[in-house]
């Protein structure tokens, strides 16, 4: 090994080798960890780069594209973004070609770098909707992750922020969940900016106040609350807010989670928020005075406070004419009946109650029943978890496989069950009228809900019947009557008794006889529609003919 | 820390509540043996009572909710007391015996001479027998009666209960009551009881009919076919048979009572004319008088009708005539109220109407009087009967097509 001979530096070189060597050494420190709370910029591109780098260490979606600024002027710049959430298009046929070529000095009346370039860039070279100045490398990196271009140029302790997200996005479809006849077929998607616009679409007025927040250590999910102001009772909008502030969790993946973390009762089996695909829906809700959640990432929004008869209602109902949407709605009661107590029914009059069956009816069963091994309560439990798992393995499973094992589970599983005496055709009719009362709820977590309070009713029933039975209805009743959601009783209008708002419950009035907004939502700005405007053939038109 | 509390406590609760009562009352149902008919007679020999249940027993062929194929069992026990004899019962069913779809109580011959107060009393006072089952009282022993196949529904107190029914609405010629009004009147001083008779005979087979075809599937010998039917009533005096009524008798006292269904008819033929009118609606109304210390009853039947045969020279289009035939109809149906009343008062003395019950409404000091010797009163009780009978429809043709040859 020969010993090289150096030659002796030059201070040029010095100078940079000591650069070099400070970088170098500040690599190494950012790689031990880094601190990222109050970190100002610097005014060396390469310095702050490294600091970026050490960040981002490993990040491999970070992307860095040095430049040089102008062509004559060599001042060094660099453009840092994460790859795939912003419009590369953008970024190349705008930004880069800007600054890259567009600028001459010959087009400005001084020399570049005699400018303020970060006052000029935005005032006078970019097109840019929204430009940020940035000072702070933590702002920057939240930036970063929602879809900014961050420009840093040597020489500035600034960076300039540019929003030009692009995100893959399903594109407006149907609502899967909340299916009408008639009614709008767009849903939202899981963009919270398309879902924003959505919703915009159909409240044009600046009453709409969309709050918005950031949510999840990790995640960093935007949340929008959305209301009316002066319809939605600032109260309520006070409360809401001050609820979704107090989440501090790490990750927000779907709306369900906030709610879980801002309902009143966490272990009520009934629902005290709902959620919605569908923008008319939200629009409406917000127009009663109640307040909407979005969350990014999901197509399910929260509107709340939602009541019982919410749960019962479809978006249908208003577009349908009365007399339709009054007698689903009362069949939808009907159903959340059955799909409740049908079982329970059966167990408690079959095994209790024999003397209230005709007698006709009661010796079809006994019929029916004969060879059946099982007590009534056991045979029900068999037909419900099958039905459950039935359920679930067709939620679960491929959409071209559901199908088929909807048919054999149902079919051949059901078919084969009866004939072979496990299960009477009695048990199988009651709980097929119960699995199809159950799917006649429109809301599909408060039909979840009633199908698990089923089983324990089927549990009193088969132990005291039709007292039982009672028991479970009261006890129900009793902790509907205590519920509350976000201060509004959880049975109203029902009880207390709102004779305006009940006129859009179990019922629907015709349009031009709902007057008010419910006043158990909207304290204030009542009015709905002018009074006396029911339709009618113009008068005095028999007369003219 | 307060609130897992609460839900432990409850848990605990809920758990204690379910173990400890043990499903109290639990019946499932194909333990069940269910009672459809009980029937009570007394054995004379030994001096006990006999009591036959049909059971129920729905048997699953097919497959299906096969509701028709009932087998019913006629299950037979004796004893002094009807307790010891329905527990008796046991030794020979294996079902639980259940009897709150029992619709029908039919007392034999024997026992209903003997007296139907203490078999009513075992009746009134079981929580299982409902109140609206029928009574009847049978002319044969109960063994013979329950020999009776159902030709027409699947057990036999389907097909009793059917027959009522029909004789209710349709033909009027039959007056059962539920062991509510047997009670009612076992319990008055002032009313005597009847209901209705149940009886069977061997029908004459006829050469063709759907008699012979429904009872191919059942393989029955043709000694056992037996028709069951319901026709005239039992009177009871004091809750003991004295006697029967035939079908006239019957439907004459349901014009006194005032119990006349639409779908009754009243006849009239003489050597000229044939009507038969069908009852439309009827009106009964029942007064006593006292005149010198003689009672007296008012009786007006008011009767509207429908023309369902006539056979007549009578023009039906011309007011004297309709109203001859009205006159003719109304002297009809006062025959037949004589016959009855003649019948209670002179035969079996069984005040069967109620007239002590009408005496006691309207003179109730009287009655305080009389009552104790209402026995030999009652026999000499005069009734004046008014009818009044309306002709309110001809039918779908006024003048008859036929003369009376």
């Amino acid at each position: 090994m020969s010993k090289k001979i150096k030659r002796p530096l030059t201070i040029e070189e010095k100078k940079q080798k000591g650069a070099e060597k400070n970088l170098k050494a500040l690599e190494e420190q950012y790689k031990k960890g880094i601190d990222i709370n109050n970190v100002k910029l610097k005014s060396s591109l390469e310095e702050n780069l490294i600091y970026i780098q050490g960040i981002f260490n490993k990040v491999g979606d970070m992307n860095i594209r040095r430049f040089i600024l102008g062509d004559e002027l060599k001042l060094n710049a660099a453009l840092v973004y994460i790859e795939g959430i912003i419009n590369k298009q953008f970024v190349n046929d705008t930004i880069l070609r800007e600054l890259m070529m567009v600028i001459r000095n010959e087009d400005l009346k001084q020399p570049l770098h005699n400018q303020d370039l970060i006052e000029l860039i935005p005032n006078n070279l970019l097109s840019i909707a929204v430009v940020e100045r940035l000072e702070e490398f933590s702002k920057m990196i939240d930036n970063l992750f929602t879809g900014h271009v961050v420009l840093l140029i040597d020489g500035y302790a600034e960076a300039l922020s540019f929003p030009i997200p692009a995100r893959e996005s399903r594109s407006v479809a149907e609502p899967e969940t909340e299916a009408v006849v008639r009614g709008p077929r767009e849903g939202f998607v899981e963009n919270i900016d398309v879902n924003i616009s959505l919703l915009r679409g159909r409240i044009k007025t600046p009453d709409l106040k969309l709050e918005s927040l950031r949510l999840g250590r990790v995640s960093k999910t935007a949340i929008v609350v959305a209301y009316i102001e002066g319809v939605a009772p600032d109260d309520l909008v006070a409360e809401v807010m001050s609820r979704v502030k107090r989440i501090d969790i790490d990750m927000v993946n779907e709306s369900g989670i906030i709610e879980q973390l801002i309902e009143d009762e966490p272990f009520s089996p009934f629902p005290q928020i709902s959620n919605t695909e569908r923008p008319d829906g939200a629009a409406s809700s917000l127009n009663e005075g109640r307040v909407a959640i979005f969350v990014d990432g999901t197509p399910f929004v929260l509107v709340l406070p939602s009541v019982f008869i919410h749960f019962l209602q479809s978006n249908e109902d208003y577009y349908q004419r009365f007399f339709f949407a009054s007698f689903m709605r009362l069949l939808r009661f009907g159903a959340f009946l059955v799909a409740l107590l049908a079982p329970s029914v059966y167990i408690a009059i079959t095994t209790f109650h024999q003397e209230m069956i005709p007698t006709k009816l009661l010796l079809s069963i006994v019929a029916s029943r004969a060879g059946v091994p099982f007590p009534a309560l056991v045979e029900a439990l068999i037909m419900e978890i099958a039905f459950e798992a039935l359920r679930e393995a067709g939620v679960r499973l491929p959409k071209t496989v559901g199908q088929a094992v909807s048919i054999v589970g149902a079919l051949v599983v059901g078919e084969a069950a009866v004939q072979a005496g496990l299960v009477s055709q009695a048990m199988v009719i009651v709980v097929a009228l119960t699995g199809i009362a159950s799917f006649m709820i429109p809301a599909y977590n408060f039909a979840l809900g009633v199908r698990l309070i089923r089983f324990g009713v089927m549990f009193l029933a088969a132990s005291w019947g039709m007292f039982g039975i009672t028991f479970a209805v009261l006890a129900l009743l009793i902790h509907l009557c205590s519920l509350r959601t976000f201060g509004i009783p959880y049975l109203s209008p029902i009880t207390p008794t709102d004779w305006e708002a009940l006129k859009d419950s179990f019922i629907r009035v015709p349009e031009w006889f709902k007057n008010n907004r419910p006043p158990y939502l909207v304290k204030n700005d009542n009015q709905r529609i002018r009074s006396n405007i029911k339709p009618s053939p113009a008068k005095g038109d028999d007369e003219n003919e | 820390m307060k609130m897992s509390r609460r839900f432990v406590s409850l848990f605990l609760l809920l758990i204690m509540l379910f173990s400890l009562t043990a499903c109290a009352g639990k019946r499932e149902m194909d333990e069940l043996g269910i009672v459809g008919l009980t029937a009570v007679d007394w054995d004379p020999k030994d001096q006990k009572y006999e009591i036959i249940v049909q059971v129920m027993v729905p048997s699953k062929a097919g497959g299906g909710m096969g509701g028709s194929n009932i087998q019913s069992w006629n299950a037979t026990a004796h004893g002094r007391t009807l307790m010891r004899a329905s527990k008796n019962l046991r030794s020979v069913v294996s079902k639980k015996l259940v009897w709150f779809h029992n619709n029908l109580i039919i007392i034999g011959e024997q026992a209903a001479k003997r007296g139907l107060k203490d078999i009513m009393d075992f009746f009134a006072r079981n929580k299982e027998i409902r109140y609206n089952s029928w009574v009847l009282i049978s002319e044969f022993p109960i063994k013979e009666t329950l020999e009776a196949n159902p030709r027409f529904e699947g057990s036999l107190p389907a097909e009793i209960a059917g027959l009522i029914e029909n004789n209710q609405s349709d033909w009027s010629e039959s007056y059962a009551i539920n062991l509510k009004d047997m009670l009612i009147r076992l319990a008055d001083d002032d009313f005597d009881e009847i209901t209705g008779r149940i009886t069977n005979y061997k029908p004459e087979l006829t050469p063709e009919g759907t008699y012979e075809q429904l009872d191919l599937t059942k393989n029955i010998p043709e000694d056992l076919r037996d028709v069951i039917s319901l026709s005239g009533d039992a009177v009871l005096k004091d809750g003991k048979l004295v006697g029967w009524l035939d079908r006239v008798e019957s439907k004459g006292y349901l014009f006194i009572v005032g119990e006349v269904e639409g779908g009754a008819i009243v006849e009239y033929s003489n050597r000229k004319d044939k009507f038969s009118a069908e009852i439309l609606s009827n009106h009964s109304k029942l007064k006593p008088e006292i005149k010198d210390g003689k009672i007296n009853f008012k009786l007006e039947v008011k009767t509207d009708v429908a023309i369902t045969e006539a056979i007549t020279d009578l023009d039906l289009t011309k007011t004297e005539d309709i109203e001859k035939l009205q006159k003719n109809l109304a002297k009809e149906i006062e025959k037949e109220m004589e016959t009855t009343l003649w019948r209670a008062q002179q035969d079996y003395n069984a005040d069967i109407f109620g007239y002590g019950n009408a005496i006691y409404r309207s003179y109730p000091k009287k009655w305080e009087e009389i009552k104790d010797d209402w026995d030999q009163i009652f026999p000499t009780v005069t009734t004046d009967i008014k009818v009044k009978v309306t002709v309110k429809r001809l039918g779908m043709i006024s003048q008859p097509i036929t003369k009376p040859e």
